[in-house]
């Protein structure tokens, strides 16, 4: 029998062409444009944040950022590794993204107050 | 037809023998036997009882000396003066009573010593009983020495008490903790002021940090933890290799089904490894042998013999595999888990009425996952607690003497306790996890792969099961698997979406006038199919399994285990096209291996049909022999297992013919298969006669430990009249028979029938003996009828009666008369002459071997006009002396085991007489307890259908010249024949072409008496000198001379 995982559907490379009746010139995943749209306000909340209260009208800066967060973001994404996954090791790893060089020691897992039964009653 | 069958070794750099065997190791030493002076000379099935009785006395009576020495107090003379009756060599005697009926009525006088075995932490209090302040054992011992790469560490002469460090084992800790702990603890610190004796520090109340897995608690085959309830199975081992595609694909189908019907659960499914237990095997081994063969003063002895087997085992290391599924299937309310909390305070653990009710539900798994596919059995409390410390404490080696030479008795929560010692460590760069067992001193490294990217895969035809093929690899590996199972309407949901969006892409490539790329097309038909499929087909279509798949591998050091790591990757990406990934967080992966801990969160989820899913088939296994004979090999197939082979195991037990059938062609190995097969059951006790026309197994009774019993008789220099051929077939007996109506009957039938073949067999040997014109005219045979009806058919007659009746019949008679006198005027003719000499038969020799030393044979595909006078004679010479073999068996005690080794059996071929011999000797062998070992070139004769289905084990031997001979072997071993199998019989023992050294093993396809059919390879290189004796190779024999 010939036996084929689902991931290449998964896997299929979902773009934007463009609006109706023009080709945009390049083409990015829906994705992409997604996380795009997310980023532009959150970093605009992050500016007003720290400057206290000060937003552009035309926020160019949070855009250039967010199109670069998105590119780097992106560029480590595969259909194996989603981007939820990668945003996630990037916010939490970012103390220990490179692994040490020392051996450490981690809990020991024990089973101590593990009840043992013969039978279910 | 798959390509496992063809090839199998991976890569020449990856060796057999893993030196290392970590862990100290359990061996079963057995007790020296009894000199040969005391035995009786007429030992009977009877007295099998009265030596297991003196036996038992004997061990009774070490114990008490042993018990007497431990005590310091002198021996009391119970004994007889005289020499001592046993010097029992066994290192368990002294552990306990050898009268006690259960561990917990032994009673032991002091601290018993150190059995050479895996060494238990300090027994912990237990739980809400605490003995005393300390722990009640002694002192807390030094990891021992598990590096060491020397010879394996075997329990040989039980260890004096004094010299060495002795740490209780934890049953007996138990069994002394009712009598006084206090005069436990004098007399270890007694001990411990005996001389040479390290200093032992205390055991230190352990600080490190620890946390609690997530388990709470094992109620039979079920585990709890906060969050959910899994319902553990244990599923058997299936055979894969060999099968026909048409079986494996039904197989297939079905566990899909079984899994389609567990849609909406999560499964676990572990597949964890267990040392084979070599000495349990020889303890079996030693119980089953009543009267090995007597020790010959410098040679090696039967214990010797036993433990040479255990190292030898020890050495390649096999694991056997289980597998485990667990399907979690009940979330746990908020009342349940506060209500067990509560009980927990109490030292009790989930409330009784839900477990009751989950009882309840879980039976409807137990009858999903018991139908053919999985028969999945529940687990039992103890399993599970095995897979748990072993997921603890993954790839380490586990401890050796659970469920071994069973002296003790481990107690529910032991096992568990023992993941108290496993330290784990992050290594640097993160690349694996290290774990140490801190009481034995052991270090692993464990390294997660996760199965990335997966081509399509044909199974069966061209692949192999995706989960099952890491076994070629020669180290043990652990697979954990979480899936969820997703109903038809489930995954259409989830799939639908993407689908619709492929679809729309599509479009908006034709919107917009460009090409879509091909892939877009290949999948967009493919999800119409798809969507199809999961909204009118089957279930068992629909169903989707979405999870992660692990594979853990470890080794000795960070290298080591990289390197594994490598070759595994390189092994899936070459043969089966599927990526493994290396990931990171490894310590969350290894966690993930532990029922009940969560998931680590990374990538590489795979969503597959079912059926891809079923086709993973980790619970494939090749094992093939019966698990209590004599080792003769390990499997050559996927995974590496023993072999191991009893010729008596399908009459005793099986209650089926014990014929046994070998093909193949000229060096092939058959000589080696039945020479190794000869000598060790002759060790056993079992009374051989081995038929080597033309081989070197007269060489065995050059062996030092044969050479007293051995008796090589060679019929070229024969006494006229040893190949007399009425006297070749015994007359039965009455006393064989029942008593009473019935068995007269019997009586009568089988004295007809042996007088019937009789005649046949003397009408043929007659044919043969004159020339093949004068045996092809009619009148030749009507004439001999005549001369065979008149000569009455006992075993006194002769052929000189024969002859004698001839010659008074007519002319013609005279002439075949004179013709018959012709030949007797060549030596080798007045073998069938004359009356059979007294001494032939009922000799004691426990091997006999019947050669024909410089005898020609002659080839069967000339035409007989064209032999020689001298293969003319060899022709009736090997058929009578196929009888004689087995005639010798005839004689002597009808329960008594016995095995007959017969080789060039195809010259029988064409001759009525052979093929009823071969019927007889399969009938005969049940009621004789005679195991037949029948080697020939041409299986065609026993392809007859009265033959074939006696036949209970099969060798094939290498075939690569004649393709119908292939094809017969392989009807023989019930394989398909013209799906490839005939190249994997032209592959065995290939020789390595770019080594100039010989093979130093024979490979065969054996097929058992259960039906099992694998590749093995015959290895007895753990007899000294057998392999040598055996060689037959002018290079051997110069070495020799």
């Amino acid at each position: 029998m010939r036996l084929r995982t689902d991931d290449d559907i998964y896997r299929a490379r979902l773009v934007y062409l463009g609006p109706p009746g023009y080709t945009l010139p390049i083409q990015l995943p829906y994705a992409q444009y997604g996380l795009f749209v997310l980023l532009v306000p959150l970093f605009m909340a992050v500016r007003w944040l720290i400057t206290g209260g000060q937003i552009d009208v035309i926020p160019a800066w949070e855009i250039a950022l967010a199109i670069v967060t998105t590119s780097y973001v992106f560029r480590h994404v595969d259909p194996d590794r989603p981007a939820r996954m990668v945003i996630r090791t990037a916010l939490t790893d970012w103390r220990r993204t490179r692994e040490p060089a020392t051996e450490r020691r981690d809990p020991r897992l024990v089973a101590r107050r593990v009840v043992v039964r013969g039978g279910i009653t | 037809m798959t390509t496992h069958d063809a090839e199998f070794d991976i890569e020449e750099s990856v060796t057999d023998a893993i030196p290392s065997v970590d862990g100290p190791v359990a061996s079963f030493q057995p007790p020296q036997r009894r000199a040969p002076s005391e035995r009786t000379q007429q030992d009977r099935p009877e007295d099998l009882q009265r030596t297991a009785d003196r036996r038992a006395a004997e061990m009774r009576e070490a114990a008490a000396r042993a018990a007497a020495r431990l005590r310091g107090t002198p021996e009391k003379k119970a004994l007889p003066a005289g020499p001592s009756p046993l010097d029992v060599e066994s290192p368990f005697l002294e552990l306990f009573d050898a009268s006690a009926m259960t561990p917990d009525g032994v009673k032991i006088s002091g601290p018993p010593p150190t059995p050479p075995t895996f060494v238990e932490p300090p027994p912990l209090p237990e739980s809400g009983a605490a003995v005393s302040g300390r722990p009640v054992s002694g002192p807390v011992l030094p990891p021992q020495p598990m590096r060491d790469l020397g010879p394996v560490p075997v329990s040989g002469p039980p260890l004096p008490v004094s010299s060495s460090a002795p740490p209780l084992p934890r049953h007996a800790a138990k069994t002394t903790v009712t009598p006084s702990p206090k005069q436990q603890r004098k007399q270890v610190a007694k001990q411990l002021r005996a001389p040479k004796q390290p200093k032992q520090p205390k055991p230190k109340k352990d600080r490190s940090p620890a946390r609690e897995l997530e388990i709470t608690e094992i109620a039979g085959h079920l585990t709890f933890t906060s969050h959910a309830v899994t319902a553990w199975y244990l599923l058997p081992e299936v055979r894969w290799a060999f099968r026909p595609d048409p079986e494996r694909e039904a197989m297939l189908s079905a566990i899909s089904e079984q899994y389609a019907g567990l849609a909406g659960f999560r499964l676990h499914m572990r597949r964890t490894t267990r040392p084979f237990p070599a000495d349990l095997w020889a303890q079996q081994l030693d119980s089953l042998t009543p009267r090995p063969l007597p020790t010959v003063s410098g040679a090696p002895s039967w214990e010797d013999y036993l433990v040479a087997a255990q190292r030898h085992l020890r050495q390649v290391n096999h694991s056997e595999g289980q597998t485990f599924l667990g399907v979690t299937f009940a979330r746990r309310a908020l009342g349940d888990t506060l209500s067990e909390r509560l009980l927990k305070a109490f030292g009790k653990g989930t409330p009784e009425g839900e477990r009751k009710k989950l009882g309840r539900q879980v039976e409807q798994f137990d009858e999903v996952l018991a139908a053919f596919g999985m028969r999945g059995q529940r687990a039992a409390a103890f399993e599970l607690e095995w897979l748990l410390y072993r997921s603890v404490a993954l790839g380490m080696s586990p401890p050796t003497n659970v469920g071994t030479v069973a002296h003790g008795h481990w107690e529910a929560g032991d096992l568990l306790a023992l993941t108290e010692n496993i330290e784990r460590y992050r290594t640097p760069y993160g690349s694996t996890v290290k774990l140490v067992n801190r009481v034995t001193g052991e270090e692993r490294h464990v390294a997660v792969l996760t199965v990335g990217r997966m081509e399509p895969l044909d199974i069966p035809e061209r692949h192999e099961p995706w989960l099952h093929f890491h076994e070629r690899l020669p180290w043990a590996m652990e697979l954990s698997t979480r899936v969820d199972i997703l109903g038809s309407q489930d995954s259409f949901r989830n799939l639908e979406h993407r689908l619709r969006m492929i679809r729309s892409q599509q479009q908006d490539y034709l919107e917009h006038g460009m090409d879509a790329p091909p892939e877009l097309e290949r999948l967009a038909s493919r999800a119409l199919v798809m969507g199809d499929e999961m909204t009118t087909g089957l279930p068992v279509d629909s169903a989707r399994a979405h999870g992660w798949h692990r594979i853990a591998v470890s080794g000795a050091t960070r290298d080591e285990c990289l390197e594994r790591a490598r070759a595994l990757t390189s092994a899936y990406s070459r043969e089966l096209r599927v990526a493994l990934q290396h990931p990171k967080q490894q310590d969350q992966l290894a966690r993930e291996f532990i029922p009940g801990e969560p998931i680590a969160n990374t990538g590489y989820l795979r969503r597959m049909p079912v059926r891809l899913l079923a086709a993973a088939l980790p619970q494939a296994a090749s094992t093939v022999g019966d698990r209590r004979g004599d080792l003769i090999g390990r499997t050559a197939g996927t995974c590496r297992r023993p072999v191991f082979l009893d010729p008596h195991f399908p009459m005793e037990i099986r209650e089926r013919s014990g014929l046994a059938v070998m093909v193949a062609e000229p060096g092939g190995g058959k000589s080696t298969l039945l020479g190794a097969m000869g000598y060790l059951n002759a060790r056993r006790g079992v009374q051989v006669t081995l038929l080597d026309p033309s081989g070197p197994l007269a060489r065995l009774g050059t062996m030092p430990e044969l050479r007293p019993y051995t008796r090589v008789l060679n019929l070229t220099g024969g006494e006229q009249g040893t190949l007399a051929p009425y006297s070749l077939i015994p007359t039965p007996q009455r006393s064989e028979f029942p008593a009473g109506h019935a068995g007269n009957r019997e009586f009568e039938i089988a004295v007809s029938n042996a007088r019937a073949e009789r005649r046949m067999l003397v009408q043929d040997i007659c044919s043969m003996l004159v020339p093949p014109q004068v045996a092809r005219e009619a009148s030749t045979a009507t004439m001999l009828r005549h001369a065979v009806r008149t000569v009455p058919a006992e075993e006194t007659s002769t052929l000189d009666d024969v002859v004698r009746c001839l010659a008074g019949l007519d002319d013609n008679g005279r002439e075949l008369a004179n013709l018959l006198l012709d030949t007797a005027e060549m030596p080798l003719a007045l073998l069938f002459f004359g009356s059979p000499p007294s001494e032939l038969m009922g000799t004691d020799a426990a091997l006999t071997v019947i050669t024909m030393a410089g005898l020609r044979l002659p080839d069967l595909k000339i035409e007989r006009e064209y032999w020689s006078a001298e293969e003319a004679l060899a022709l009736p010479m090997l058929h009578t002396a196929h009888r004689l073999a087995v005639r010798r068996c005839y004689s002597g005690d009808m329960h008594q085991r016995k095995l007959v080794g017969l080789d060039e059996a195809h010259f029988m071929e064409g001759w009525r007489s052979g093929r009823s011999f071969l019927v007889r000797l399969a009938r005969d062998s049940r009621k004789w307890n005679l195991a037949a070992l029948v080697a020939s070139q041409n299986p065609k004769d026993i392809l007859g259908l009265d033959v074939q289905n006696l036949v209970s084990t099969v060798f094939v031997g290498r075939i690569a010249q004649d393709a119908e001979i292939a094809s017969d072997a392989l009807r023989l071993l019930r394989v398909p024949t013209d799906v490839g199998y005939e190249a994997v019989l032209a592959s065995l023992s290939a020789p390595d072409a770019s080594t100039a050294g010989r093979l130093g093993y024979r490979e065969f396809v054996l097929r058992d008496v259960d039906s099992r059919v694998q590749r093995v390879r015959v290895d007895v290189s753990y007899v000294d000198g057998l392999l040598a004796t055996l060689d037959t190779t002018p290079t051997g024999q110069v070495a020799r001379r």
